[in-house]
């Protein structure tokens, strides 16, 4: 293992700070954005009282930030790192064109290879040359000089001669760009660093693991790579400019094709480096196999939530009025339009049907009032509620059945929320919301159903669970039941809590371990 | 997920930018020619009247409307160059009539502060009397407002309807007082006031012509100014660099003026007529070769520097980048060379025949030497000149403040030697000046060109990330200081139950 913290040039190095047990290392999303893996953090932070945190949040492009969650007690650092270079370079790098051939050579060659071989020693040493080189190779030195100029030159020529130079600068910019800013950002000194992704907070992960010898943790909700390919593939600012024609053999290659290569090669950089690589359920990890986690690092910690603090929640009355709910925030990947044309079709059957769309309303303004506007077409405004952020018990008690029709999602907490509760839920096919609906293939004793299951944008098949839930009592309660038992038995807080506190203190001594043996080595 | 941006940002912004910055040299250099018709307007006011009035009273008056010109293009650069920018980009992006409060604070700011320059050099220096110092500050700010409608109407192609007004201004401010002088033997403040009807007329000419459209709802004087403080502060390199290069061209006749050959005019303000005439003459010689200047800017270069950013834009790979990119270096510098070759050649004849043409203009067969120094001292000044206008088509800011600094520093210390000298070696400081600064441009541009491409995107992406920056004003994330202790929205329990 590479050890460079006695390399480092202490004019760009990391100043040293409170010592932390768990560095969190988290990309764009807690403090700063409310819900999914934010409440998750927010969660598992305060659910380990006795271990003292540090937060870095990755984030891009201008603020104002404004937190969303109380600051934690035992969270005792906490540091921005903004990518976008907009906002941290102030000055151009002061290396001259004579001066850069050499190094350019070197920054180029290793950043080429981590990208065309996934060779994870290109990271190794860019990490080296950046830190050996001082003032030479500070962030403005890297990214606005003469060095910056053969850098990308000498990688364009080696990675993709033939395509747009102007598409391949800013790509290069962009994410040599987040490379560097990592490279050269204040890193907390802590006992074990915990990235709750790949992408650039595994990189800066797998940056702690090299210059401290401690360890490190790769959470996965989502795959991050995997998120990445579908953005990318869908980026239209990204124009395909080498003709590669019919042929299936050509291997040319394309800027689009180095924007995935890149992200990959992040994701194999942190899975090598981590000492554990976690994820919700067991097919996200067919993924992170195929992108060079190896077998033995591997676990699964399911999400928990408090089960208890449901306990008082009542189920609604047969004889309410019918009820159904979407909980989660108006954005286009939860597929709320679904949901509303569902709605509309439940209601030829069930004329006095209710439904609730509770979560923030301001994420996304457009696709919220395309919402709207699709409630109006749709002529369901009298049934259709957009409550906007509120709490979850204060309307729990009033719902028959929770529906998610979201195109993506890893282990929702409101299936486990609803579950606590005893509502059965109808949900779309993605993540682990089938396992969470209908047990795991190992679940012994099996639970039964907990609700039903449908395709991705299948609003006939949505308004047919619902109406077959809402008309079947039994049926209704016996899910509810089933998924109480499953979410008390395999996805409570409390276990969830344990887990990761077990996962910390096997770290913590692996930690111990290997910097024991970097001292020896010294 | 932070790392992946929503767009493809714009290096290629420089495509539209090309006529922008073309359109700014062409005003910039135009405004030359407005002095010469100004110098042959005073001359042959001085030739009609001299029989009327004295000499020194029409030296007065020659020396109020020099200085009057000579301080507004000083305290009117900035406003000149700011403005014709705005301008230029506005029409380019078809938001003229939007862009007009800009003009019009522009204008406003290069009259005020052109009176307040006059008013503390004329009251400040040289103690002028009331009357006559009302007539150079009115003078003067009328210039200033003029400087920059001329400015920016050349830059919009307006030639004939510029010249035209031009003429005409200049044929009521020559009517004006010489009817002055003869209807009611005007004393020279009073003959300052009626050549400023002229300069007035010229003002508003091209006021009609560049606020036409515009309606004065739509004139919010305010929002102008503060436009305008913006674009100062964005465009401050250059247009610092743009005063500095005003006064550069001045600094010589001011120290000669302050030395042993100055004498002093009835107004109370100095000049050396022994300088500069003869430097007047030298300066004529430019005027061939600024306008082919600025017609191969216009044809030739502009073609070639669209095409090379045209090229970056619709996915040129690399090497066709540069290729093209050596091509337009090569072009860069060859315009340079080319002209400056037929300068030398122009130098080379007034230089030989300095006597005759001293002899002609009848001026002192003593000023040869200061008309041959002054003449060879224009050739490198026309390379600075031409080389410091391409810079800033290829956004060197700094390197063009810093080269007119240069220039000022060298021509102020090369006079100022040549002052303790004696009159022989007048003449000799500017020369030096002009070739130091000549060559150092020529140099610099030449490091541009060569690195073109880093210039273009790696300086450009840097330029755009401060623009962004400064448009979007940063918001610090220092640690620990945008975490309130309490958080704007409801507090989640230990679990979560809200959304």
């Amino acid at each position: 293992m590479l050890v460079l913290q006695d390399k480092v040039d202490t004019s760009i190095a990391p100043q040293p700070s409170t010592d932390a047990d768990v560095c969190i290392i988290v990309e764009g999303c807690y403090p700063f954005v409310s819900g999914g893996v934010s409440s998750w953090l927010n969660w598992l932070i305060r659910s380990q009282p006795e271990l003292n945190f540090a937060v870095v949040a990755i984030v891009n492009g201008p603020g104002p930030r404004e937190p969303r969650y109380q600051r934690p007690a035992n969270l005792s650092y906490f540091d921005v790192v903004n990518l976008s270079d907009a906002y941290i370079l102030s000055r151009r790098g002061n290396v001259a064109h004579t001066q850069a051939s050499t190094l350019g050579q070197e920054i180029a060659e290793a950043g080429a290879n981590l990208i065309s071989d996934g060779d994870t020693r290109g990271l190794d040493n860019l990490l080296r040359t950046i830190h050996s080189h001082g003032k030479k190779c500070d962030l403005e030195a890297l990214l606005n000089s003469a060095l910056a100029w053969q850098t990308v030159q000498r990688m364009y020529r080696q990675l993709v001669p033939q395509a747009s130079f102007l598409q391949f600068f800013w790509a290069w910019r962009t994410l040599f760009g987040g490379l560097f800013r990592l490279a050269t950002c204040p890193l907390p000194r802590a006992r074990t660093y915990h990235a709750i992704s790949t992408g650039y907070a595994g990189l800066l992960a797998a940056r702690a693991q090299r210059e401290t010898g401690a360890s490190t943790i790769i959470t996965e909700h989502g795959i991050y790579t995997n998120e990445r390919r579908i953005d990318i593939l869908l980026a239209d600012w990204i124009s395909d400019t080498v003709e590669k024609g019919l042929s299936l053999e050509d291997l040319t290659q394309d800027v689009r094709d180095i924007w995935m290569k890149t992200f990959e090669a992040y994701a194999k950089c942190a899975y090598e480096s981590a000492t554990f690589v976690t994820t919700l359920f067991a097919e996200n990890q067919v993924l992170q196999r195929l992108h060079g986690a190896q077998e033995h690092k591997l676990r699964i910690i399911p999400n928990g939530i408090d089960v208890a603090s449901f306990a008082d929640v009542r189920s609604p009355s047969p004889c309410a009025r019918p009820t159904v709910a979407l909980i989660g925030r108006v954005v286009p990947i939860k597929d709320v339009k679904t949901f509303i044309r569902s709605v509309a079709l439940l209601r030829r059957d069930i004329e006095n049907v209710e439904a609730l769309i509770i979560g923030p309303t301001d994420e996304d303004e457009l696709y919220c009032q395309e919402c709207r506007d699709l409630v109006e077409e749709l002529r369901v405004a009298d049934c259709i509620t957009f409550t906007g952020l509120a709490r979850i018990t204060d309307y729990l008690p009033r719902i028959h059945v929770l529906v998610l029709t979201s195109f993506s999602e890893a282990q929702p907490l409101v299936i486990l929320e609803a579950g606590a509760a005893q509502i059965p839920c109808v949900a779309t096919n993605v993540g682990c919301c089938k396992e969470l609906l209908e047990g795991a293939p190992d679940e012994i004793p099996a639970l039964g159903k907990g609700g039903l299951i449908t395709d991705a944008v299948a609003p006939e098949q949505t308004a047919a669970a619902m109406l077959h839930l809402l008309s079947n009592h039994g049926e209704r309660e016996a899910f509810g039941a089933a998924l109480k038992a499953r979410t008390e038995r395999y996805y409570n807080a409390p276990q969830a809590a344990a887990n990761y506190q077990a996962l910390y203190k096997e770290a913590f001594a692996k930690s111990a371990r290997t910097i024991k043996l970097n001292v020896g080595a010294c | 997920m932070a790392g992946i941006p929503s767009r493809l940002p714009r290096t290629t912004e420089n495509e539209g930018l090309a006529y922008t910055i073309l359109s700014m040299i062409r005003g910039t250099v135009v405004a030359v020619g407005p002095w010469l018709f100004t110098m042959t307007a005073l001359i042959l006011i001085s030739v009609v009247a001299a029989n009327v009035m004295s000499r020194a009273a029409l030296a007065d008056f020659r020396g109020i409307i020099i200085y009057a010109f000579a301080l507004s293009l000083i305290a009117a650069a900035p406003f000149v160059l700011v403005t014709s920018r705005v301008l230029s980009n506005a029409i380019d992006h078809n938001h003229r009539v939007e862009a007009q409060p800009v003009l019009v604070a522009g204008v406003v700011g290069a009259a005020a502060t052109s009176a307040a320059l006059s008013w503390a050099v004329g009251w400040g220096l040289f103690a002028v009397q009331s009357s006559t110092l009302l007539a150079l500050m009115q003078a003067s700010s009328l210039a200033g407002m003029m400087w920059v409608y001329l400015a920016v109407a050349s830059a919009m192609h307006g030639y004939k309807g510029v010249s035209v007004t031009f003429v005409v201004g200049l044929t009521v401010a020559t009517g004006a007082t010489l009817l002055a002088v003869f209807g009611w033997n005007a004393s020279t403040a009073e003959m300052v006031f009626a050549f400023n009807i002229g300069i007035a007329a010229i003002s508003f000419g091209l006021s009609i012509r560049e606020l036409r459209g515009t309606r004065c709802p739509n004139l919010d004087i305010m929002r102008g100014a503060r436009d305008l403080a913006l674009y100062t502060r964005r465009y401050a390199w250059i247009s610092v660099g743009a005063c500095l290069g005003a006064i550069a061209v001045w600094i010589d006749k001011w120290i000669i003026w302050a030395g042993p050959a100055g004498s002093e005019l009835r107004s109370g303000l100095v000049h050396a007529p022994y300088y500069d005439s003869a430097a007047f003459l030298a300066y004529l010689t430019i005027i061939p070769s600024l306008a082919r200047f600025v017609l191969t800017l216009d044809g030739e270069y502009i073609a070639a520097y669209r095409n090379y950013y045209n090229a970056i834009k619709q996915h040129a790979t690399l090497e066709e980048i540069e290729h093209m990119g050596g091509a337009l270096g090569r072009l860069t510098l060859e315009l340079v060379e080319k002209i400056f070759t037929q300068q030398a050649a122009i130098c080379a004849i007034v230089v030989l025949c300095a006597p005759l043409i001293i002899e002609a203009s009848n001026l002192k067969y003593a000023q040869v030497p200061v008309l041959r120094l002054c003449t060879i001292a224009v050739l490198f000044q026309f390379a600075f000149i031409a080389a410091t206008s391409l810079l800033i088509f290829f956004e060197r800011h700094r390197e063009f403040l810093f080269l007119q600094a240069l220039f000022l520093v060298t021509n102020a210390a090369g006079t100022m030697v040549t002052v303790e000298i004696g009159p022989v070696s007048y003449g000799f400081g500017l020369l030096v000046a002009s070739v130091i600064s000549g060559i150092a441009a020529y140099a610099v541009l030449n490091n541009v060109v060569q690195h073109i491409n880093y210039f273009t995107f790696v300086e450009g992406a840097v330029r755009m990330h401060m623009q962004e920056r400064d448009n979007t004003k940063k918001k610090s994330c220092s640690p620990n200081a945008d975490w309130p202790n309490e958080p704007r929205e409801s507090v989640f329990p230990s679990s979560r139950s809200c959304v």
